[in-house]
């Protein structure tokens, strides 16, 4: 988060994302789809290898030294790279920022969508964190969900947090803390 | 009897290198805006990540051996 969005006096206390192993999850297939050609390639050379006598003789048709299979598959891995940089950018502007005031959740849902939610200390009531799952238990990533108390309840939830027990404990320490510097008004005395 | 005219007579004045020029300036097209609003993204919302720049440059130098890579057999 920028200083210039934050208040007068608000300091950030945590940034937070995703777990690094959440962003390898969604590039995975495109390390996969990158890879087809060569599987193409390889499988035409084995169909080849299977029929000698083949009148149409795609293993070179479907080779690497062919100009034309070189600009399909090189315009083919242009679009795959972009599609890869952009869940890895995605990535890195989803966040989530505790300051001593309030938590920001800044939600990147595509280029052209994106989402910014406050919810601020003084209003948490629950904190709650799930670590379900097996990656998730041996990595050590989870949810925090934080409700807010009033009339209409809120709720920011991070998934996919490194040390979600942590993030909480920082949040129910922050609230505390807020709780305890909050001058107290009292209303008809 | 009328004769009717063949209405993809144009692909046999066309030649491969004209379409190879717009399908390839197509793709730069896309890829440039692309690239501009990933950008504008990572300046705007990111500037302060170390990664920001670095991501960049890692952008469009694989993408620069990319579109050697595809045009570089083309004549």
């Amino acid at each position: 988060m920028d200083a210039a969005h934050l208040h007068a006096g608000e300091k950030v206390v945590l940034s937070l994302r995703k777990h690094p192993l959440i962003l390898v999850g969604k590039l995975i297939p495109f390390a996969f789809l990158d890879y087809l050609p060569y599987l193409l390639v390889q499988m035409s050379e084995y169909l080849r290898e299977m029929n000698p006598t083949t009148m149409v003789n795609l293993a070179d048709a479907l080779s690497f030294d062919s100009p034309w299979m070189r600009f399909i598959v090189g315009i083919y891995w242009l679009f795959i790279w972009m599609g890869a940089f952009g869940v890895f950018t995605d990535y890195f502007l989803d966040r989530w920022v505790v300051t001593n005031e309030r938590i920001i959740d800044v939600n990147q849902k595509s280029f052209w969508s994106r989402q910014v939610a406050s919810l601020f200390l003084h209003r948490v009531q629950n904190v709650e964190t799930d670590v379900s799952g097996f990656f998730h238990t041996i990595f050590g990533f989870g949810t925090v969900s934080v409700e807010s108390a009033g009339a209409e309840v809120n709720r920011i939830r991070m998934t996919g947090l490194s040390r979600p027990e942590h993030v909480r404990d920082v949040i129910l320490r922050e609230a505390a803390r807020h709780e305890t510097e909050r001058p107290i008004v009292r209303v008809g005395m | 009897m009328p004769v009717i005219p063949n209405p993809l007579s144009f692909l046999s004045s066309t030649s491969i290198e004209s379409v190879l020029a717009v399908v390839i300036t197509l793709v730069f097209i896309w890829w440039a805006i692309f690239t501009l609003v990933v950008v504008y993204h990572w300046f705007k919302y990111s500037r302060d990540n170390v990664i920001a720049v670095p991501a960049i440059v890692v952008h469009i130098v694989v993408s620069g051996w990319i579109f050697v890579f595809a045009t570089g057999g083309l004549h």
